[in-house]
């Protein structure tokens, strides 16, 4: 049945990017200095795509500065060397190129899109932006203003005010608790030097991964490498991040908003993407509350009793926090119906576990629904990047499979006890009404917000 | 490769009428009929073993009789609660376990079905698709819980969001004797109340093969396509529909439209302006135009409107000026601006003024135009790099009143756009005598607090399952 899946699937592969025998033909390109990317070459339509990482993200912000990195990714191309952000932008504007910067805890990430006719220009202007950034005081002025805009926007958001309270609450005085977008506060402290400061320290060349998709064949991409990276400083000493487990478990914690509809979020412990049970928290997760319909979730808390529009678990793959999440909203009135069902929901999976069917059909589906991430330049990039930051061998899609068949339920229901026994951490924002079993504790303030 | 000529050769008998050089279009589409009227369109990508199926009913929410708002939509998601041969739910569950995902969405003026899965499972798709044409067979029970769905919903998208509620307020003002005043998941007390047979009469009215649209793109050749079409939607039989209200014209704006709405959960204001516009079908050139002239004032933060209002005058946060000619009815040319930090959001409306007031009076080179226009036909030249996009911009273009021929060559037809056209839409339409509807969303001040409105409409011009 195996064999017969895996052959299955390498019929389908029709194009040079996808070779008979692999899912994606990757090739690892080294350049004269030392730069090293994977490839994927498809020469069908006249697009380019590249995606860079940086193995350093906003995690390593100081707390007074939080948002600091995130304010690197909008400045980076707010003009370079001699090119003031005008026109840089209109470059960019004017040949069709996109090029942008964003940040996440764990990693700095740059992605370029552009036709073939214009990627001389593309790649240029990146090497500008990671090489000579020239954060004018306007343009740092600018966007900070952006982003504390966005801050005062997000503040009338239920789902953003969860995430600010989960995040304090699960990581409690770790550095995962701040805000990575930063606060009112801390952005209007940021400074064009301390912008000098992080660059130096993320643009590096021993932290940078990079992965190309589309019209570009490796012989060109090995000079490209060279062109654009070859001159990154080399890195400096990062400060160590610690591992930490989801902190409050069994804890519920209420923020009082006046709407008609409560967002709730729950949160236990995960495993990373290098775990040896990976896998398994993946068909676990697609089981419970993954993939939209069929869920056991969806299907008893939506489509039977119409409690909510949707209702989702989901991985959460911090680096040194990895967890795993429900989220979900009702009306006020049914809140506390809604956290009965889950509870009970949860604990039966934990007692049961799976049935070979269910089992058998989240295989199916993790394995079916491979080609359908591959159908754009930018959507493999991301993925040849992804497998990169994680550290994942080159061979790992086609070796993806096999791990997959060899999950039992046996593995699915062990995995669930251990990570699904304790009480989650719980989150809600809203105006519930809530019987006694639920005790909360009332969060005066959003953290991380002003 | 053998194979490859054949299929080509084939193609060229099947599709003479659309024989245009190759080269110059934007898709490649093929497109035939059937015999029960309902058209079929074929967009071949064979990069990846992926398609993309949709279904598009020429059917929205501007189609619901008075009194049933909302109808459309809860249509939309009864349409996944089982047909004769399809058990309630068993569609998207089906195509989950293929490793598919599925979905849908109703705007005003159609309402699409779409899934998208491995190439070798399309036949399965199109079975449960085209059951569910023939017609429903949804228990009433399932049609009352997927009821309170729908109201959840409405919640989250609408009554939650206070940005959401003032963009649904503006838009009924800017279009009071239109469907489109009304928001696309209907007004509450409506939704309340609507019954699985208003759902079933609406359907049985307009979801028909002769008021629909199959589109099919990625891993497909137009002549299986064909046959796998007849096989599973040619048997289905066509019906007279209702002649569609949505076209028709309405009354001008007879003044100018203030909208003050202040909220105890906005920290950020919003200050907007909508003018009326012409869609594709009542004027391209204009169209054509309009849409130059957005990419002129608004294409990225190198373009004016950026330029001026967030770097040089430090007024705004962010600003955008947006057009789409896509719609059957009417249309809209449109401002907003997320005003900056202590600056009042009536500094912003006077500075937008000033704007329009100079480059209304701007004679734009030759140059100038050709820059926007050649941006704008670069960024087509992306929408191959993915199978479901082209599904969904031939689809929504062709549910809005383009033809197939117009999409495919839309990237030349913007050659034709000159200064003076740019100049002439602009005093038409967003002069500083141009009326408008406009509004301020403001944080709620302590001599402004009132109890809370319930207040409606919605701003989507989309409702996803």
């Amino acid at each position: 049945m195996k064999q017969f899946l895996l052959s299955l699937l390498c019929c389908l592969c029709l194009t040079p990017a996808f070779a008979s025998d692999k899912i994606l033909n990757i090739q690892q390109v080294t350049s004269s200095k030392g730069i090293t990317a994977w490839l994927v070459e498809d020469h069908s339509i006249p697009v380019i795509s590249m995606e860079i990482g940086f193995t350093y993200g906003s995690a390593q912000d100081p707390e007074m500065l939080s948002g600091l990195s995130t304010l690197l990714s909008n400045t980076l191309d707010e003009g370079a060397g001699e090119v003031a952000a005008q026109e840089f932008q209109k470059r960019l504007d004017d040949n069709s190129i996109t090029l942008k910067f964003n940040s996440s805890r764990d990693g700095f990430f740059g992605s370029v899109k552009t036709l073939s006719k214009h990627k001389s220009e593309a790649f240029h202007l990146l090497k500008l932006a990671l090489t000579a950034p020239r954060f004018d005081q306007e343009a740092v002025d600018r966007m900070i203003a952006a982003n504390q805009s966005r801050i005062r926007s997000a503040l009338s958001d239920p789902e953003w005010i969860a995430a600010r309270i989960a995040n304090d609450k699960a990581y409690e005085h770790h550095p995962y608790a701040m805000n990575s977008g930063g606060t009112l506060q801390s952005l209007s402290k940021i400074t064009p030097v301390n912008l000098q400061e992080v660059f130096k320290s993320t643009i590096t060349r021993e932290n940078l991964r990079v992965a190309v998709t589309g019209d570009i064949t490796a012989e060109e991409l090995t000079k490209l490498l060279d062109y654009v990276f070859a001159s990154l400083p080399p890195s400096r000493p990062k400060a160590p991040i610690e591992n930490i487990s989801v902190q409050n478990k069994g804890q519920n914690f209420l923020y009082t908003l006046d709407i008609p509809q409560s967002f709730v979020e729950m949160r236990w412990d995960g495993l990373g993407r290098k775990d040896e049970n990976y896998y398994t928290l993946l068909l676990l997760n697609h089981i419970l509350g993954g993939n939209g319909f069929g869920s056991r979730l969806m299907e008893e808390i939506r489509e039977k009793q119409g409690l909510t529009y949707g209702i989702y678990s989901s991985p959460q793959l911090l680096d040194h926090a990895p967890s795993f999440t429900i989220s979900t909203s009702t009306e006020n009135k049914n809140v506390g119906l809604m956290l009965d069902n889950i509870d009970a929901i949860v604990k039966e999976f934990i007692a049961q576990g799976v049935t070979n069917d269910e089992l058998r059909r989240a295989k199916q589906y993790m394995i079916g629904s491979l080609p359908l991430q591959l159908t754009s330049t930018d959507s493999i990039a991301s993925i040849l990047l992804g497998m990169q930051m994680d550290q994942l061998p080159i061979d790992y899609l086609d070796k993806r499979d096999a791990a997959i068949h060899k999950v039992s339920t046996e593995d699915v229901k062990t995995l669930a006890q251990q990570l699904l026994t304790p009480e989650p951490l719980t989150i809600i924002v809203g105006n519930p009404t809530l019987n006694d079993n639920y005790k909360m504790q009332v969060v005066e303030d959003i953290p991380n917000a002003q | 490769m053998q194979k490859k000529i054949y299929i080509a050769i084939l193609c060229l008998l099947f599709f003479t009428h659309t024989a245009i050089a190759q080269d110059d279009k934007l898709f490649n589409t093929k497109s035939f009929t059937l015999d029960n009227g309902l058209e079929v369109i074929a967009i071949p990508n064979t990069r990846s073993p992926v398609v993309t199926q949709m279904v598009w009913y020429k059917t929205g929410a501007a189609d619901e009789p008075y009194g049933q708002s909302g109808v459309a939509h809860y249509i939309e998601h009864l349409m996944f609660k089982g047909s004769e041969n399809v058990a309630p739910g068993e569609l998207s569950k089906t195509i989950r376990d293929l490793g598919g995902n599925d979905n849908a969405f109703t705007s005003q003026d159609y309402t699409a079905y779409f899934q998208t899965l491995s190439s070798e499972y399309l036949e399965k798709a199109m079975r449960m698709e085209a059951d569910r044409m023939k017609g429903l067979k949804v228990p009433e029970e399932e049609a009352k819980s997927e009821l309170l769905v729908v109201l959840e919903e409405r919640r989250q998208r609408l009554e939650n969001d206070p940005q959401a509620l003032f963009f649904a307020e503006l838009n009924a003002a800017l279009y009071p004797d239109h469907p489109y005043g009304i928001p696309i998941i209907g007004w509450k007390a409506d939704v309340e109340n609507l019954t699985l047979n208003d759902a079933l009469e609406y359907f049985e009215a307009h979801y028909k093969p002769n008021n629909a649209r199959l589109i099919v793109a990625g891993d497909i050749e137009p002549d299986k396509l064909k046959r796998l079409a007849e096989k599973y939607y040619g048997g289905i039989s066509r019906h007279k529909v209702p002649k569609r209200i949505i076209n028709r014209p309405i009354d001008p704006l007879i003044t100018n439209t203030t909208i003050n709405m202040q909220h105890s959960r906005i920290l950020q204001p919003i200050y907007a302006r909508f003018y009326r516009a012409p869609n594709w079908q009542e004027n391209q050139k204009e169209s054509l135009a309009l849409t130059v002239l957005q990419e002129l004032l608004d294409g990225g933060s190198s373009a004016p409107l950026y330029q001026e209002l967030v770097a040089k005058q430090k007024l705004v946060a962010s600003a955008s000026i947006r057009y789409s000619s896509q719609s059957l009815g009417p249309t809209d040319i449109s401002f907003s601006a997320t005003p900056a930090q202590n600056i009042d959001a009536h500094s912003v409306k006077a500075a937008f003024e000033a704007f329009i007031a100079h480059y209304s009076q701007k004679d734009w080179t030759e140059a100038e135009i050709k820059q926007a226009v050649t941006r704008i036909q670069d960024s087509t030249a992306y929408l191959r790099d993915s199978v479901t996009g082209p599904a969904m911009i031939v689809g929504q273009a062709l549910a809005t009143g383009m033809t197939l021929d117009e999409i495919e060559h839309y990237p030349s037809l913007l050659n034709q756009v000159t200064p003076k056209d740019v100049k002439a839409v602009f005093n038409k339409y967003m002069s500083p005598k141009s009326l408008y509807v406009e509004g301020f969303l403001e944080p709620e001040t302590a001599s402004l607090a009132s109890p809370e409105k319930a207040a409606e409409p919605t701003p989507d011009k989309k409702k996803g399952k």
